[in-house]
């Protein structure tokens, strides 16, 4: 029967057919689904699948139980990987033993990440096999296929996928059972090899670049690898961009093209690609992200007789940044084809739309956190260095209460430069208890150790909320800092007036210190009756103007909206006058 | 068939998304779909595709949709640009504002809009649906009558498996009145 599956959901059966048996991810858009469908699931299955506390480490326990002869699956979103590099790197010298995949979603757009980096091109700097899927069928079939691969070269195995496949549903037909395998017992082979050493990585390189040789011959004989139709225009392509190649192909049916269709790029399958280049008489280079298919086919193309044109990203025929679509392809295909275009074009609306950005939703503790912090300081004009999480939104009118945001962690490191740097402001570093626990603990110990006057503020929801309100470790926030020996008090997000006179004290007494602002994530609490504003209201503006909650609507006077609040009480501090009850 | 729903993170677009493509899947019907999680799902900006029988890519581009359903006015609007020339759309009259910003003129005379795109007047829903929390799967409704009715009965057995008793037979109720709604 047909399944209507996430891409991510497929290449979570893919591991269970393959019959892994260790899971360890740390979650991050647009990866999450994969293995929050095995940590939901993987008990039936046998399966141990967790959360950890960041993909370094999550990449290490799947690799410990590859060296013990396990099956193992860990995956992670783009940045993740940077996280993650330090092991992976090194664990291609090193090699595998049971069949090991890291799963790592791109996100080009960006739509819910920093940067847009390209896994391929960290596939090729960490010298790592990938494979990259077109469709979420194809996802399943290619995450079997790296456990074969992994196990045959001792490798781990990247499998890559761009949001528009993670997140793209598909009807796949299953047999109602997945057949597992048979079950691995742990066997740990005492070898010297696995302890890199200076000389010991330069023989291991050897044996790397003989590996990655075989499997880029392999990849030119792999059928994820295929020219497809026969034509003078070339088209190099792959992962979701081939779907946008095959449709508008069929849609110019009067041109013959060539298709190319990479589906395992590194290492670049450069025999196919001469055979390609035979064929042609110019390129096309259709791909997201980086130029990584139109620059390996400049290399193959330069130790051959081809002399037509290579087109694509670094001829500015194709957009450097962002998606592409099936229109946008289309039009580029047939623009270098010489065909009119068929498709027709609407008149642009010109309404005065306004733009919506993301907010903290109605009822988020870290706005009651933001506002009491942003009050306590009042015209000292803090350095509020911000973080990753849902708190990132804290950034956004009306509360524009962080300053600076970079990656995981970076809030801490980040405080402490301003800091002695020797800047004229208070230094506040804002942090998500998720967040902590990941990136942000030996910062937390930099601090201590050099008694940076640095307040640390932990916005402790007890979840990860952003990416779907995962488990975080349990343990106490609170007792980390002070065994670190971080100063540290816990105030509850919602009493905002409370809390305000305590910042305000608190942060006179000299050196580092912490407060730990606690509030469940309004996603993990009951709601309670919505608020209401009484006939008192001064219409002063201040509710609106400063605090932000998406259920204060302005009206002709404020209004709470009946849907949304979720009754948190938190606004009832915000009024001036006490209207809100 | 390209299909087209948007909305404000929040609002159920990307439940029902799923519902749809989950039916098309059991009527055996060839389905991709692709949506915004994450980030997006805080109250942001929140469209989602899904492409019937089309042998695509997931994201069709401006243009190309047959028909657009949105829950809000501003996000119907803001993805006019998606809709082919003769296709459809619907949108919900109601418009959410971002915290603290001032009310805009979007009324019906300003907007001056084609034949081909309905807006359903928000003051209507409260005569005719029991829970506002349905307004979605209302919609969903109006969606199935207008290029798929005969799925409705997938919808509904969809509805059945993914939902909770109570909140299947609002959703039911709310399902078949957007069906069965004559003036659009």
């Amino acid at each position: 029967m047909q399944k209507f599956l996430l891409g991510n959901e497929a290449i979570a059966l893919g591991v269970i057919a393959a019959g892994v048996q260790l899971v360890a991810s740390y979650p991050g858009t647009p990866s999450t689904e994969a293995t929050a469908f095995l940590v939901k699931e993987g008990e039936k299955y046998g399966i141990d699948a967790r959360w950890a506390v960041n993909e370094k480490v999550a990449f290490e326990i799947v690799y410990g139980a590859s060296l013990a002869g396990l099956r193992g699956f860990t995956s992670m979103k783009q940045v993740g990987l940077n996280v993650a590099s330090d092991a992976v790197m090194t664990a291609a010298y090193l090699g595998t033993k049971g069949g090991l995949v890291i799963y790592v979603a791109d996100d080009p757009g960006p739509i819910s990440s920093q940067n847009e980096q390209d896994t391929r091109i960290f596939a090729r700097h960490a010298h790592l096999p990938l494979l990259d899927p077109a469709t979420p069928k194809e996802a399943y079939l290619m995450t079997r296929e790296a456990y074969l691969l992994s196990e045959k070269y001792r490798l781990p195995v990247i499998l890559r996928t761009t949001t528009r496949v993670a997140h793209a549903y598909e009807a796949i037909e299953f047999k109602e059972n997945i057949l597992t395998q048979e079950k691995v017992k742990a066997s740990f082979a005492f070898n010297p090899e696995y302890v890199i050493l200076p000389a010991r990585a330069f023989k291991k390189k050897k044996e790397l670049w003989e590996k990655l040789e075989k499997i880029s011959q392999e990849f030119s004989l792999n059928s994820f690898n295929r020219i497809e139709g026969k034509g003078k225009i070339g088209i190099i392509t792959g992962g979701v961009s081939y779907t946008y190649v095959k449709e508008a192909v069929k849609n110019l049916a009067s041109t013959n093209f060539s298709i190319f269709k990479v589906g395992a790029p590194y290492p670049f399958p450069g025999e196919l690609a001469q055979k390609f280049l035979k064929e042609v008489e110019m390129v096309l280079c259709i791909e997201e992200l980086e130029p990584y298919l139109e620059e390996e086919l400049l290399k193959v193309a330069a130790n051959t007789s081809f002399t037509g044109k290579i087109l694509g990203k670094l001829t500015g025929h194709v957009p450097n940044r962002g998606e592409l679509n099936s229109r946008l392809v289309y039009e580029i295909i047939a623009g270098i084809s010489g065909k009119e275009l068929t498709l027709e074009n609407n008149p642009e609306t010109t309404q005065n739309l306004f733009e919506r950005p993301p907010v903290l939703c109605a009822g988020c503790p870290h706005r009651a956190s933001f506002y009491a912090l942003k009050r306590a300081f009042l015209g000292k004009k803090p350095i509020i260095a911000g973080d990753i999480g849902c708190y990132t939104l804290g950034a956004m009118p009306p509360l524009l209460a962080t300053h600076t945001c970079l990656a995981m962690g970076s809030s801490l490191g980040m405080a402490v430069g301003f800091k002695r740097a020797g800047v004229d402001h208070p230094v506040i570093a804002v942090i998500g208890d998720s967040t902590l626990l990941h990136a942000g603990l030996p910062a937390l110990v930099e601090i201590v150790n050099n008694q940076d006057e640095v307040l640390v503020a932990v916005l402790d929801n007890n979840t990860v909320a952003m990416t779907g309100m995962q488990e975080r470790p349990s343990l106490k926030i609170e007792e980390i800092l002070k065994g670190i020996g971080l100063k540290n008090i816990t105030l509850f997000a919602f009493n905002l007036n409370e809390n305000i006179k305590i910042i305000k004290e608190f942060s006179q007494e000299p050196g580092p210190k912490a407060i730990i602002f606690t509030g469940p994530c309004r996603h993990q609490e009951k709601t309670r009756p919505p608020l209401e504003i009484g006939d008192n209201c001064s219409n002063c503006g201040h509710c609106w103007q400063n605090f932000g909650c998406p259920a204060i609507i302005k009206d002709e006077r404020p209004r709470i909206d009946k849907e949304l609040c979720n009754g948190c009480g938190a606004c009832r501090d915000v009024c001036p006058v006490g209207a809100i009850l | 068939m390209n299909l087209m729903i948007a909305g404000v993170g929040g609002q159920g677009a990307v439940l029902i998304t799923r519902l749809l493509g989950e039916a098309m899947a059991k009527a055996d019907k060839e389905v991709l779909a692709t949506e915004s999680l994450g980030m997006a799902q805080r109250g942001g900006s929140v469209v989602s595709f899904l492409r019937i029988g089309e042998e695509g890519g997931p994201l069709p581009g401006e243009k190309s949709i047959d028909f657009l359903l949105a829950l809000e006015l501003v996000e119907g609007l803001r993805n006019l640009k998606y809709l082919k020339p003769q296709g459809k759309a619907v949108l919900y009259g109601k418009i959410i504002y971002p915290p603290g910003l001032e009310k805009r003129d979007f009324s019906l005379a300003k907007l001056n809009l084609p034949e081909n795109i309905k807006i359903f007047p928000e003051e209507k829903i409260e005569g005719i649906i029991k829970n506002p929390k349905t307004v979605n799967v209302f919609f969903l409704g109006i969606l199935i009558k207008n290029t798929f009715p005969e799925l409705a009965d997938s919808i509904i057995k969809t509805m059945e498996k993914n939902l909770n008793p109570e909140k299947y037979a609002a959703n039911f109720q709310s399902f078949w009145q957007g069906y069965n709604y004559q003036e659009i």
